[in-house]
């Protein structure tokens, strides 16, 4: 799966989804320093309400989903193909293979702390894609 | 276990800030959950760990510890057991993302004062934490409901038959159709140990294979 997605360097709109209302205030912090501006948290996938808010980038908490966490990323590589698209788990051994399958340029691990979650979403956002080998 | 359940409408006026520990495997969760906490004039964060094995319990001797469920590598049990040895004087909320009244049981067995699920909005945590603080159980509203939605219907199973948390979770990963291997590498258990737990799943539920566990899990909404 190749997406162009939104340059390096440049500061990009979006899209939350986390159920965790407490976590919001703090990871969008985190969020902006790896140059990521939350303008839109959803609680739940909704695809539909994502294709018409239009970010540039997804930010997916895949641990809380109803849906399988690998389809819920290709129906968002489907509505929106050119984003940028960074899974989050807490899952060991996340299948991140599938994962980037469907679409997603990012798999980052819950076990990361702040900086580590910057400089991964700085360099996925440079080279094109990041793993976290704890999730492979 | 009934009476245990309590969901308080109003905060509890404290005499002093209760001072509360974190315990959280998920780094970035656990500085979420500090910041917010710190927020209330009530509360004192005075320390944060990822998991029971690295916190200094008995340094810091915490009021309240608030423990991450999922994200230890050992039995929930055992961390509870660890905690209340080296914190007697500590009460224990669980944080947890399931909402199934049967994971909640369990913990509540195990120890727990508390239990909370982790979408839980800012406010209702200061509540929960300042309740169980206070020495009033507090376990969010929606899985009270369950369990006496549960005991309405009939169906609950005999204590003997229950599945610990550990099988819950392992039982749960089953039902993803993750191997052994898989299932050991994600819960950090070696395989024979994930194997013993399976046996001891399938004696429980009666059954004889994988697919039926799998079936058991979705239909109890365990998965």
């Amino acid at each position: 799966m190749k997406t162009a997605g939104p340059r390096y360097g440049e500061l990009v709109d979006s899209y939350v989804v986390e159920p965790q209302s407490l976590f919001i205030p703090y990871l969008s912090d985190v969020l902006a320093s790896a140059e990521l501006r939350v303008v839109r948290v959803a609680p739940t996938l909704d695809v539909d309400d994502i294709r018409a808010s239009r970010p540039e980038a997804l930010f997916v908490d895949t641990d809380f989903l109803d849906v399988d966490p690998a389809d819920a990323v290709s129906a968002m590589r489907a509505a929106l193909p050119r984003a940028f698209i960074c899974a989050y788990t807490d899952r060991q051994g996340a299948r991140a293979d599938r994962l980037r399958f469907a679409g997603a340029n990012c798999v980052l691990s819950k076990r990361s702390g702040p900086g580590e979650i910057t400089d991964a979403l700085l360099a996925a956002r440079k080279r094109g894609s990041f793993t976290d080998p704890r999730c492979d | 276990m009934l009476n245990t359940i309590v969901a308080t409408a109003t905060t509890p006026s404290l005499a002093k800030p209760v001072r509360v520990l974190v315990i959280e495997g998920q780094a970035l969760f656990g500085k979420a959950l500090c910041q917010v906490l710190a927020s209330d004039s009530d509360i004192e964060v005075v320390g944060d760990s990822d998991c029971v094995a690295n916190a200094p319990l008995r340094r810091l001797r915490p009021d309240l510890i608030v423990l991450d469920l999922d994200g230890h590598n050992q039995e929930f049990s055992e961390a509870m057991r660890t905690c209340r040895e080296l914190a007697p004087q500590a009460k224990v909320c669980v944080l947890s993302t399931h909402v199934q009244p049967e994971v909640m049981q369990r913990c509540l067995s195990a120890g727990a004062d508390g239990y909370v699920v982790k979408d839980i909005l800012p406010a209702e945590l200061m509540r929960a934490v300042k309740s169980v603080a206070s020495g009033h159980p507090y376990v969010d509203p929606r899985v009270a409901g369950g369990v006496l939605k549960r005991r309405s219907n009939g169906f609950g199973r005999t204590a003997q038959n229950e599945l610990s948390v550990r099988e819950t979770e392992i039982i749960r990963l089953i039902a993803r159709g993750m191997s052994n291997k898989e299932i050991s590498a994600q819960l950090h258990l070696s395989e024979k140990t994930v194997k013993n737990h399976i046996s001891r799943i399938f004696a429980k539920l009666n059954i004889t294979a994988r697919t039926q566990a799998a079936v058991h899990a979705i239909k109890t909404g365990l998965a």
